[in-house]
């Protein structure tokens, strides 16, 4: 009878690393505490309810307001430097995580400002379609008269008449419109100059993307408007069939909830990079909490609703400053000293990051413009704070500063994980190449040797390979053994060895 | 003796082997390797003509290094070349040296073993050990068993006195190499690597369907379980490590699941019953003790 002595083989015990995955490390969460107010009571409810990770409905929050306080403010960081309030968030997460949902209930007062305005106004653009109306058809009636007039001073003398009627017709005034979701740069540029300047583009997917790569112009990316309404510097679009369009200080804010597929495929657009487009986004990638939600979530409290509305309401009907010409401007936000302080302090932390072999060396596209997106984050966070007064009459406070700066951090870590998403950092992307070959061949276990034969393309040299199998190491993902030499001739070539429990779901 | 060939001594000790009493300058000479007996040639040094430059290895650890003097190391390119190759020609020797010994040793198994007849069942350690002869044969009273390599040649011989004392024919090679306790390498399904022949025989009799190898001792479990996993890449290996429970370390343990994971291989260790005595230490003495045979 067999004593089964072997009953209890199993796969030895092994201290692996935590695996740290490629697209997607051990991120920092988002603490919603840095959002003040009634802008954070909403952004927690909302991802509750919704039972979606805080990032998201804080990212959507976040544009929300910064889309209002972008109308009427602008942060004057120090005398000479100054940064419009307006944002680029994406906050990325896969299919099924109700992103329309709550990008729909962060941006509905902006929807709402808009219907009420028009409500507000449709009488007034009633009765100025009207009256054109009637102008026009004096205008073609006197034209009609010129025209049949024998006499010719009669005639000319009508013809000015009706020069005059015509120059004379009132504008019609436009619905106000304060976001789109769907809009070629053309279009949106005369979006812009018709609702003073000031627009967001908001879109759960990832299509803006698309119609920046020109979508609809023959596959010629049009980035100048876009990249110039995110820094607020002055446009003048010429198209040949259409009137001219000059913004003097275009404000675009933009949030995207788009799947994270849509940041890997960002890599390969031509110009999105080099022309620094994905470096003005603040990105965030929480984790999907898809089969870990209890299904059973509070609604948002109908105050804490409506405190959200009237907030963004009183942003949106805050009065402009108006220029010595009479013309609309945003008032300046100023900092406070220690404020400012804070500020540089970040600044120049970043800077240094900025240096060959330090951590922001492959992102610097992203990290110059950090420092004035901390600025912009700040001057959004007062608008919340002071939603209900005067913000432009009240310092930013270190305490606002500091806020912000927290929610930047947090964003920083994301955005290098992102950016490392779209291929940023060239050993992370080439440790990425590798591991798509290990996966796509199941390769439990392979030499150095085997992996630089093909991969030759790839990596001209095996220290250049060897960089990128460190990385998947220090990730977890593989083990690299050093062989011990066994007598003279070809050292043997250093086995990899895939994480055993990945290798054994292979199987 | 000279600076230099003291040097050289010192930075062969520095490895923990210890060098010959003599070393001649542009010859090899062999010694014991490290923990190895006075019989055992495994340790080779050569120190360059000049004396300023060396290299020394061992072949039953893989070691090998080169050495040179605080003057030894040229400046000039072209130096520097030459001694590369001088370096190269003493590795190369000392490789050509293991390998000649390797065939000597492979030669003298093969004709022992083909004179050797079968062992008998009443063999002393065939008793004290509950087993069965399986594939061992008998040389001057002594159980004599093919140590194998994967190309499927005798390389060495175990030899197991009555008293159950081991020695393995002077000169063969071991690493990598195994004891065929039973089982059909070419249709194999199931493979369990062990460390000594009588666990493997033990285990062989437990698992009839199963081809059984032992490694003759724990530190040659992991280049047997890894040749074996290059070998049988997709076949279930099984390495039944022993437990040295009263050994500092557990070196059966450690070296099992090192071979283990290095092998992809799984691990299985005894699994000792409250009352078995801690002398206990492999799946032969579980067994034993299981079947009321002691240990």
């Amino acid at each position: 009878m067999s004593a089964d002595l072997l009953k209890s083989a199993a796969p030895p015990p092994e201290d692996w690393p935590a695996l740290v995955p490629l697209d997607a490390p051990n991120l920092p969460r988002l603490d919603l505490a840095h959002l003040p107010g009634w802008a954070g009571d909403y952004a927690r409810a909302l991802a509750t309810d919704t039972e979606t990770p805080p990032e998201l409905a804080a990212g959507m929050i976040l544009v929300t307001c910064a889309t209002a306080t972008a109308r009427r403010l602008r942060v004057m960081v120090k005398p000479g430097y100054f940064e419009p309030c307006n944002l680029w968030a994406v906050v990325a997460l896969p299919p099924g995580n109700r992103k329309s949902a709550v990008q729909s209930a962060a941006t509905a007062p902006l929807v709402a400002w808009e219907r009420d305005q028009s409500e507000i106004m449709e009488p007034e653009i009633k009765r100025i379609t009207s009256e054109r109306k009637t102008q026009e058809a004096r205008a073609k009636e006197t034209r009609s008269k010129a025209a049949r007039e024998k006499n010719a001073n009669k005639a000319k003398e009508l013809a000015a008449e009706a020069a005059d009627l015509e120059a004379d017709l009132p504008d019609i005034p436009m619905q106000p419109q304060i976001w789109t979701s769907d809009a070629t740069p053309e279009r949106l540029g005369s979006l812009l100059a018709e609702h003073g300047e000031c627009m967001a583009w908001l879109s759960s997917e990832g299509g803006v993307f698309d119609l920046l790569q020109g979508r609809y112009s023959n596959g010629i990316p049009n980035l100048d408007l876009v990249l110039k309404a995110h820094s607020g510097d002055p446009e003048r679009v010429d198209r040949g069939s259409r009137p001219a369009v000059y913004l003097r200080s275009p404000r675009l804010s933009i949030g995207l909830s788009p799947q994270p597929d849509v940041l890997r495929g960002l890599a390969a657009k031509p110009g999105f990079r080099g022309r620094g487009l994905l470096g003005r986004f603040l990105y965030l990638l929480p984790p999907s909490p898809l089969g870990f939600r209890a299904l059973q979530s509070d609604p948002v409290p109908e105050g804490v609703r409506d405190a959200y509305t009237t907030g963004i309401r009183a942003m949106l009907d805050w009065e402009p400053a108006m220029d010595e010409h009479g013309t609309e401007r945003p008032h300046l936000l100023r900092l406070s000293p220690e404020a400012h302080a804070e500020w540089h302090a970040f600044a120049k932390a970043v800077e240094v990051q900025m240096q060959p072999g330090r951590e922001l060396e492959h992102f610097t596209d992203w990290a110059g413009k950090a420092p004035g997106a901390a600025a912009r984050l700040a001057g959004a966070l007062h608008g919340i704070r002071h939603a209900h007064g005067r913000p432009w009459e009240a310092a930013i406070t270190a305490e606002t500063m500091n806020d912000a700066l927290e929610i930047m951090a947090v964003i920083t870590r994301h955005s290098l994980a992102a950016l490392d998403m779209m291929g940023a950092d060239p050993t992370i992307a080439a440790a990425r190449l590798v591991w798509d070959w290990i996966e796509r061949g199941r390769l439990a276990r392979f030499t150095v040797r085997e992996a630089f034969n093909a991969l030759r393309g790839t990596f001209p040299r095996v220290s250049k390979l060897r960089d990128a199998l460190d990385a998947l190491e220090e990730r977890g993902y593989v083990e690299v053994i050093e062989p011990p030499r066994d007598g003279p001739g070809r050292p043997p070539s250093p086995t990899v060895r895939v994480r055993p429990e990945i290798a054994r779901a292979w199987r | 003796m000279t600076d230099a060939l003291l040097q050289f001594r010192d930075a062969i000790r520095s490895t923990g082997l210890e060098p010959p009493d003599v070393i001649e300058p542009g010859r090899l000479h062999r010694f014991p390797g490290a923990g190895k007996g006075p019989s055992n040639r495994a340790g080779w040094c050569l120190l360059f003509d000049d004396g300023l430059g060396g290299c020394f290895g061992d072949w039953s650890s893989g070691l090998s290094r080169t050495w040179f003097s605080r003057q030894g190391w040229p400046d000039s390119p072209q130096a520097q070349v030459a001694l590369s190759r001088q370096i190269q020609a003493a590795r190369l020797q000392a490789e050509r040296s293991r390998r000649d010994r390797y065939r000597e040793a492979a030669n003298r198994a093969r004709r022992i073993w083909d004179a050797a007849p079968a062992a008998p069942r009443h063999h002393a350690y065939l008793v004290a050990k509950g087993i069965a002869p399986h594939n061992a044969r008998l040389h001057h009273g002594c159980l004599i068993l093919p140590v194998t390599s994967f190309a499927g040649t005798i390389s060495s011989l175990q030899f197991i006195a009555p008293n159950g004392r081991k020695r393995l024919l002077s000169g063969g090679r071991k690493r990598g190499c195994f004891i065929a306790v039973a089982g059909d390498e070419e249709q194999a399904r199931r493979v369990i690597i062990c460390e000594g022949w009588a666990t493997g025989c033990t285990l062989a009799e437990d698992y009839p369907a199963a081809l059984v190898l032992a490694a003759i001792d724990a530190g040659n479990l992991e280049p047997v379980a890894v040749a074996a996993r290059r070998r049988w890449p997709s076949t279930e290996i099984v390495i039944a490590g022993d437990d040295d429970r009263r050994t500092p370390g557990n070196p059966g343990v450690t070296k099992a699941k090192a071979a283990a994971i290095a092998s992809d291989a799984l691990l299985a260790q005894p699994q000792w019953p409250a009352d078995a005595p801690e002398t206990l230490t492999d799946f032969n003495d579980l067994a034993r003790w299981l079947g009321g045979g002691g240990a």
